[in-house]
């Protein structure tokens, strides 16, 4: 095995024959990894998105698949290039994501459902017309327009970061419905 | 085919600038999946940058303390599968009707330029060999020698000479003015270009077809082009190399050198046809649109014989 291999878990801890967590040798593994390995990737991800709390959220995203992916994590010939792959997949999904996002806002715009308006002293907002729920469009103008991580978003809702995902995706399928008609 | 290879360490990223090995990054960033840099490579210039930030009295990397402890309480709990935070696994809302009926872009690309000018993903790519001392360790790059502090370079996909240790956006010429390709050489004479660049040679069967001249500012470029059936052979010269950031698209594989009166001459292929690119004296010169590498050799010794 060379040097740069973490030693291979013998066994995850299975519950009802799924892994459901790393044990406590893989975690120390993971632990020391991550503290060795967190700046390296978080001065990636931040050239990569120009924004520091995105990057923040796309390493924090890599190692949370790391978990995940223990098994592979931990066979890798070479766990930190490994990571950094992971990394660079995640950063592609993230501007992929926003990216959709801001192309599905900018076609309702077009397509006369959204338009802005402004209030006195206030920045313009968009006005939708009711493909989503007032908290989700929120949330999606949060994502794509204002440049928030989903941990931001998430905090400012006062829900988790689970449920923003959810809640994000659940908004995409929204619109897609809504031009399939 | 010979490699060049260059046996330098990345111990020599330790003298570019913090800006530059961020620029390095964010190139990489921007290349599709496969087509990266080699991820030691990446870390390597990771751990300069946040070795130089540690040592900055205005540090300002993110405490791994707190991250840790973030991680733990807002990302880890959550699992998914594997997937990313910002994947789903659902079909791609890029099906949306509006992205659907968007117009495809325009190909304003002309024939004569389509074959021998890279794409902006090739231009990364070179730009990225441009700022990179490689070592034999990375898979996908190779590095040649110097020509006026320049390094010839190259990837899969694409070939050029870049400055060393710089980057230089490739300035795209424009075409101008028409004649007949015969007078190639009667418009370098006329430019004061007295240098032996232009093949005698011509595989039989070609004839001479349109000159596109581009002598406007700095550099010059001379474009000949001769035409059979529908086969094209293109021929180029650029004035002031040392400022150009050229690239070329190339299939896969290391080029050959070829090197004939003291001139190394890049031998490779594109789509299947031959083209070279050289560098001699202040001009760059390449044919392109070959079907065999033996004509190809033919034109450039033509270059060299006796008038």
């Amino acid at each position: 095995m060379s040097k740069n291999q973490i030693s291979p878990p013998e066994k995850l801890i299975q519950k009802d024959g799924e892994p459901v967590g790393l044990d406590e040798n893989q975690d120390r593994e993971l632990e020391k990894l991550y503290r060795e390995m967190f700046h390296s990737c978080f001065i990636y991800a931040v050239n990569a998105l120009g924004d520091e709390s995105l990057a923040e959220e796309a390493v924090q995203d890599t190692f949370r698949i790391a978990c995940e992916r223990a098994d592979r994590l931990f066979s890798s010939q070479n766990p930190k290039g490994w990571l950094i792959e992971t990394l660079k997949n995640v950063i592609r999904n993230m501007r992929r994501t926003r990216a959709q996002i801001s192309r599905a806002i900018a076609d309702m715009v077009s397509a006369g459902e959204i338009s802005y308006a402004a209030s006195d002293g206030e920045d313009l907002q968009l006005l939708y017309s009711g493909i989503v729920s007032d908290g989700d469009f929120a949330l999606l103008k949060r994502i794509s327009v204002d440049g928030y991580s989903m941990l931001e978003a998430a905090e400012e809702l006062g829900i988790t970061v689970e449920a923003c995902k959810k809640r994000v995706q659940r908004a995409k399928r929204k619109f897609k419905k809504f031009f399939e008609k | 085919m010979s490699n060049r290879a260059n046996s330098r360490s990345f111990s020599e990223l330790d003298k570019m600038s913090t800006g530059e090995l961020e620029a390095v990054l964010r190139m990489d960033a921007q290349l599709p999946e496969g087509e990266g840099c080699d991820t030691d490579l990446i870390l390597y210039i990771t751990d300069i940058i946040a070795k130089r930030e540690r040592e900055n009295p205005a540090y300002s990397l993110p405490d791994v303390d707190k991250a840790w402890n973030t991680f733990n309480e807002k990302y880890r709990p959550h699992t998914d599968g594997g997937l990313s935070l910002y994947e789903d696994g659902q079909s791609d809302i890029t099906e949306l009707s509006g992205i659907k009926n968007r117009p495809s872009a325009p190909d304003n690309t002309s024939p004569v330029r389509r074959k021998g000018r890279g794409l902006a993903r090739a231009a990364l790519i070179a730009a990225v060999i441009a700022v990179l001392m490689l070592a034999a360790t990375v898979t996908s790059y190779a590095l040649g020698y110097d020509l006026w502090g320049h390094v010839a370079g190259w990837s899969r996909e694409s070939f050029g000479f870049v400055p060393d240790g710089q980057i230089i956006p490739s300035i795209s010429p424009s075409q101008s003015s028409q004649k007949e390709l015969s007078e190639l050489q009667a418009v370098l004479d006329a430019h004061g270009i007295t240098a032996n660049l232009i093949p005698k040679y011509i595989p039989e069967g070609f004839k001479h077809t349109d000159i596109y001249v581009d002598d406007v500012g700095i550099p010059n470029s001379f474009t000949s082009c001769l035409e059979k059936s529908e086969q094209t052979i293109v021929v180029e010269v650029i004035t002031n190399a040392n400022i150009v950031l050229s690239d070329y698209e190339k299939d896969e594989g290391d080029p050959e050198i070829y090197e004939t009166n003291g001139v190394e001459h890049y031998i490779m292929t594109n789509m299947g046809k031959y083209l070279a690119v050289w560098r001699t004296e202040n001009y760059e010169v390449s044919i392109s649109g070959l079907e065999t590498r033996d004509e190809l050799i033919k034109m450039i010794d033509s270059i060299y014989e006796e008038k």
